[in-house]
């Protein structure tokens, strides 16, 4: 009897924990339903950050193509994102950027030292443009960065390319200033002027 | 001597000189202003508030200012406060300050005659050699918009009284003392004897009639001018920061904290407005400023975290504690409270310090900027806001028809439209500046310009969007489309485009002169902060001048404005109103 109840007290408790564990991660997940449903316009952009926590570099490279995603890097670069993200010396300074439908990011692979990696960003390029909506083809819709990451300190911080050969690349979805008068993402020849 | 050209430094030139610390020459030209800040009268000159003496504290007008350089003697001298001061000019400038700027105040310090370019191998100016001239001064007519010279009240603030001869014209006269012409050497204002001005000399000029003589000097003008404009933004930056700053400077911890958590709330706000904005600002500049904002309301956001751990060690101090709420661990920076804070808004105040002047100009600043005013409360958030340089206050139309004014702190200007009819100086002025470029004329903008005027179509592609397209071909029209390629030279005053076809990435510079020979040439361009200038050799070649054959660099493209009324998108400077002199068969003057 006393082992019967025992048992049907365990049982009773277990059930208590399965069922308010499920509830955990059931309302875990309206949780995030819920956030994902509220998202507005403004926080699908990548908010600032002041301190590099990444453990790996692709998350590096994730974060700031994430901010060139929607125009920070064009608008102007912080330097505070500039010394906890990268090694450059200077911002990137554009007055054009690169219109780009969308880009994917590779795996790391490892660099020429040991404590270096390279990782690819590939994007799909729709054109060149500016604030003003102008827009000129690009030489060609398959644009490839290959950023190179050092690593300081336990940080993984951009290397190369350099500021200077950074171009400013931004989403249509991200930047409306980018989009409309965009050419065909087709794979395009160089088009010649027209008058 | 009649011809004599002597050039000695004024007060204007030495404070101009000193970095970081510059009157307006305008003001001091015309013989009266205002300090900004606190100035020791001491016996052996004014000098910085450090020194001990009579204190004449910011805001004090001064008048009747003369500088006695000219006459051999190396003093200056000026009525302040109910008494005349006479000091040295060496010690005066080590005590001005920069003088409020007046917010419209758009228009550069040029003068009629810029005088000769320094030549590196003459020798160097030295103030304290007087002038040997026996030539009667030419007296400069007072052009009749010039308004007249009131003596002000003794501590009242007067603005300043010169005003250019005609609107956008960015040439003024020294109304009040005809002996003394002001021109800029290198970007500082010189006071000079009117027989100096006389005489002209510029670089890589050719003998020509007098009218081309005078464009040049026009030219030569808005290239000075421009710089000017440049340095005095920075100087305006640096100003709306130190202004901004006083609000926070030993702000109690819980107080900042409160300031902070509003700054995030206001900055979200108006980043909401700004997203749905339709009308108000250009779509560029609205573009721009709502990522600076997000930046705004994310750093206010950050901070407002952080300071969470600096308020925590103050009460673990205890309330009563000398300390509370005016820990600082180091640095001048009124927002760097804690380690933390330090490394998020950086322990020096962007703008202070001999070097820092550009700083202030930069995005970094700017964000700080508009964190520390959205923080204040409501009544000193509008008053800061009337005494800030660098602020507007459009009105923007929102999606649903609202229309709400939203204050925009910025590092330069915001204009609408195509900026036409305005002073080719400030056009030139936004148009070196990577960061002004995004929002008026981008290195797209000016080849797509070149292209219009050497083809007379417009080019397509690129695509382009009403009205700016208008715009551009407006612009367009305003200038000349030089072909370097074609061996065409380069003269003072073009603006040097290089982008390569493709590229995001685009320079403009200014010419000052170029050697047609050697393929230098030396130009003007903003740095990185967009608040200093930078001068430097650009040759045209990559090429060695060894080399038999020196292939020009491309994607350069050369812009030269018209100097003509009818154009469309500025107005040089004026005509000189003097006569250039005749050279004698010897080339010198007569």
């Amino acid at each position: 009897m006393r082992g019967t109840r025992l048992i049907t007290l365990l049982l009773a408790g277990c059930t208590g924990l399965c069922v308010s564990v499920s509830r955990h991660f059931f309302e875990a997940d309206l949780f995030r339903a819920g956030i994902q449903s509220a998202i507005s316009a403004e926080d699908q952009h990548e908010r600032l950050r002041m301190r590099n926590t990444f453990k790996t570099p692709e998350e590096v490279v994730s974060y700031y193509c994430a901010r060139d995603a929607s125009g920070f890097v064009w608008s102007g670069l912080l330097e505070i994102e500039r010394k906890a993200f990268t090694l450059w010396d200077h911002v990137p300074q554009h007055d054009t950027f690169l219109v780009a439908k969308k880009y994917d990011i590779a795996p790391a692979k490892n660099g020429p030292s040991k404590d270096t990696v390279d990782v690819e960003v590939r994007y799909l390029l729709t054109g060149v443009g500016d604030g003003h909506g102008t827009h000129a083809p690009p030489e060609n819709s398959d644009y490839r960065i290959l950023f190179r990451l050092k690593k300081i300190n336990g940080q993984w911080k951009i290397a190369q390319p350099s500021p200077l050969e950074m171009a400013p690349v931004v989403l249509e979805s991200k930047f409306p200033v980018a989009r409309g008068n965009s050419f065909d993402s087709a794979p395009a020849k160089t088009a010649g002027r027209s008058y | 001597m009649k011809n004599a050209r002597v050039l000695f430094g004024c007060f204007a030139l030495l404070a101009l000189c000193a970095p970081g610390i510059s009157a307006r020459a305008r003001d001091l030209i015309a013989n009266s202003g205002t300090f900004n800040s606190p100035v020791i009268v001491t016996p052996d000159g004014v000098v910085n508030e450090k020194s001990t003496g009579q204190e004449l504290p910011p805001g004090t007008v001064f008048t009747d200012f003369k500088d006695q350089t000219g006459n051999g003697r190396n003093e200056v001298s000026f009525k302040a406060a109910g008494k005349t001061h006479v000091v040295s000019a060496d010690a005066f400038r080590l005590g001005m300050q920069s003088a409020p700027a007046q917010k419209e105040e758009l228009i550069p310090m040029v003068c009629i005659n810029p005088g000769p370019l320094p030549d590196p191998a003459a020798p160097q100016i030295n103030p304290a050699v007087p002038t040997n001239s026996t030539t009667p001064p030419v007296a400069l007519p007072v052009p009749p918009s010039a308004p007249p010279m009131t003596a002000p009240a003794t501590g009242e603030t007067i603005p300043s009284p010169v005003k250019p001869s005609q609107p956008g014209t960015g040439i003024e006269q020294t109304a009040i003392d005809s002996k003394v012409v002001a021109r800029m050497v290198e970007g500082h204002v010189v006071n000079l004897p009117a027989s100096a001005a006389d005489s002209v000399n510029l670089n890589n000029d050719s003998p020509s009639t007098p009218d081309t003589q005078e464009l040049k000097i026009r030219r030569q003008t808005l290239v000075d001018s421009a710089a000017e404009i440049m340095r005095a933004n920075a100087r305006d930056a640096a100003a709306d920061q130190r202004r901004l700053s006083q609000y926070y400077t030993h702000m109690p911890l819980p107080v900042m904290d409160q300031s902070l958590r509003k700054a995030r709330d206001t900055l979200s706000n108006t980043v909401s407005d700004l997203e749905s904005a339709r009308s108000g600002l250009d779509p560029s500049d609205l573009a721009r400023f709502t990522n600076i904002f997000r930046n705004a309301r994310d750093k206010a956001g950050l901070a407002a975290d952080l300071i969470q751990d600096a308020v925590s060690q103050q009460n673990s101090m205890g309330a009563g504690s000398s300390l509370f709420g005016l820990t600082s661990p180091k640095g001048q920076n009124p927002l760097a409270r804690s380690a933390d804070l330090s490394e998020l808004f950086g322990e020096q105040l962007p703008g202070e310090g001999l070097a820092a002047t550009a700083s202030a100009n930069t995005q970094d600043a700017l964000v700080d900027r508009l964190v520390m005013l959205n923080g204040l409360p409501q009544g000193a958030l509008q008053q800061a806001l009337k005494s800030l340089k660098l602020a507007e206050t459009p009105e923007l139309t929102l999606e649903n028809g609202q229309k709400k004014k939203v204050p925009i702190l910025h590092n330069g200007y915001i204009f609408g439209g195509s900026m036409s009819g305005t002073d080719c100086s400030a056009f030139v002025s936004t148009a070196l500046p990577p960061d002004l470029r995004k929002g008026r004329f981008t290195t797209l903008d000016f080849t797509t310009m070149w292209i219009f005027r050497h083809s007379g179509k417009f080019p397509k592609p690129p695509l382009y969007r009403e009205p700016h397209q208008s715009h551009v071909r407006q612009v367009a029209g305003g200038f000349d489309a030089i072909d370097i390629y074609k061996k065409e030279p380069l003269v003072t005053g073009d603006l040097l485009v290089f982008r390569l076809a493709d590229a995001t990435s685009g320079h403009v510079f200014i010419v000052r002169d170029f050697n047609p020979k050697s393929l230098d040439a030396r130009v003007l361009e903003a740095s990185q902060s967009s608040g200093t200038i930078k001068e430097r050799n650009l040759n045209l070649s990559a090429y060695p001048a060894t080399e038999k054959t020196r292939p020009l660099r491309p994607g350069l493209f050369a812009l030269r404005l018209r100097a003509s009324q009818d154009n469309p998108v500025c107005k040089l400077p004026n005509k000189p109103q003097r006569k250039l002199p005749k050279k004698t068969s010897d080339g010198g003057k007569s």
